[in-house]
């Protein structure tokens, strides 16, 4: 226990967050440059770049290659500035070419979480503070807790206070989420669905108030998970919780929100290993037991 | 005293530099005020595709997902200045969003062998009246693949 409940970031829990991670963000680069021949609306750095030789093959070949070299010395640690600089820049260039086709999966987090890392190893490298073994997370994590609190400014900023009783026509977004569910397919399992979410919403619609108003208050005050890696933690399983309430009743799931997330706050494949380890200790102990 | 500065201010300083180039630059990636759901308006929109009998294409087969087809809606919609929502569009702007739409669909390059004769693009309009759920579908576009 000891091993996960502590405030200090162990280089094998860095190096579990920073595979899980690399393996999310190269599935999502390699999808967007393989399913991207065209660009119908420019935005962002595509707009000062151009953009029919960005969506070329033989760019995007090369993009892939230094991708991989980039992600091999990211793995390996080596010339960290260098390589989360580059990383940084390539993810934001290969992001804003979905953008560019009117896709917006909020990526912003991927992207940024390469900055914040860049920045953490410029501090170590200009002696500004060595204590990379925190910074690079705690770096990572800011701009996740910035991203959810940006979230619940924008509700407060749009609909006020009332974003918690607006709450009654969600079953307009329940109905939408699950058409697409169901257009995706063909599988009408998606609308039967989605009339029985907006039955059971109507039937409980002050749990819908609360759950909203829990989800508010979390978004807002995640900025107090910057604080150490045990509120960080607890956090994150709070949020995650939040994010599976979502997904239950909108059948919604952002990826770019809360795989970085789960990744830098709950960091999943560090305790699987630490269960795998335990399991293998348990299982040690008794067939030592047996031979004594 | 820079160092100092950004010694002492290291456990934010990366939700400052968010939030000045956010400013600086607006939703433009990696910056954004991740403004999903930010309200809960009195309408919501759902796009799909059909065939020439005006039955379901299956997103899949088109390489493409239900909700990119409503992202599409709405960034074309930004882009061209259209107002959108409420149903409150013209035929004639939902005609050219359409048109837009298909076109990032069919560019796809896994979409370039497709065998129907007419796609048809519709979208799906709910909306609160006297608490029910009215449902209005219309055809926006209509593209020709012979």
């Amino acid at each position: 226990m000891k091993v996960i409940w502590n405030n200090n970031y162990s280089t094998i829990e860095w190096n579990f967050m920073k595979i899980s991670f690399v393996i999310f963000w190269l599935n999502a680069i390699v999808t967007i440059l393989s399913k991207n021949n065209f660009i119908a609306m420019p935005i962002g750095l595509l707009s000062f770049l151009q953009p029919n030789s960005i969506i070329d093959i033989s760019f995007k070949l090369m993009c892939l290659i230094t991708i991989m070299v980039a992600i091999y010395f990211y793995i390996m640690e080596k010339q960290m500035i260098w390589t989360t600089l580059f990383l940084f820049l390539i993810s934001v260039l290969v992001f804003t070419i979905e953008e560019s086709n009117g896709i917006f999966r909020r990526n912003e987090l991927f992207s940024f979480i390469f900055f914040s890392q860049f920045l953490s190893y410029v501090f170590k490298a200009k002696n500004i503070d060595s204590n990379i073994q925190k910074n690079r997370v705690q770096f990572s994590v800011q701009v996740i807790a910035i991203g959810y609190t940006l979230s619940a400014i924008s509700k407060l900023n749009v609909s006020g206070l009332n974003w918690v009783f607006d709450g009654k026509k969600m079953p307009l977004q329940i109905m939408k989420s699950y058409f697409y569910s169901y257009v995706n397919d063909g599988n009408n399992f998606f609308i039967q669905k989605g009339n029985e979410m907006i039955k059971t919403f109507n039937n409980n619609l002050y749990l819908v108030y609360f759950l909203l108003g829990f989800s508010l208050l979390l978004e807002f005050f995640a900025v107090i998970s910057i604080l150490n890696k045990k509120i960080s933690f607890i956090y994150g399983l709070l949020l995650l919780v939040m994010h599976i309430g979502i997904f239950w009743v909108l059948d919604v799931a952002i990826k770019g929100i809360y795989i970085p997330m789960l990744i830098f706050m709950v960091n999943p494949l560090f305790l699987f290993w630490i269960i795998l380890k335990k399991i293998k200790n348990t299982c040690m102990m008794v067939v030592g037991y047996r031979v004594q | 005293m820079v160092k100092q500065i950004l010694f002492k201010t290291k456990t934010i300083v990366v939700i400052f530099i968010y939030l000045i180039g956010l400013l600086i630059f607006g939703e433009v990636h990696p910056f954004s005020e991740f403004p999903m759901y930010n309200s809960f308006a009195n309408w919501s929109y759902a796009f799909y595709i059909t065939d020439d009998n005006d039955s379901l294409i299956p997103c899949r087969k088109l390489n493409t997902r239900g909700v990119n087809l409503g992202h599409s809606f709405y960034a074309i919609c930004n882009e061209r200045n259209i107002e959108y929502g409420d149903g409150l569009e013209s035929i004639d702007d939902l005609n050219k969003v359409g048109f837009e739409m298909m076109r990032i669909v069919l560019n796809k390059p896994e979409n370039k062998n497709i065998k129907n004769k007419k796609l048809k693009l519709w979208r799906n309009y709910y909306y609160y009246k006297n608490d029910s759920i009215i449902h209005k579908k219309l055809l926006i576009y209509e593209s020709n693949m012979e």
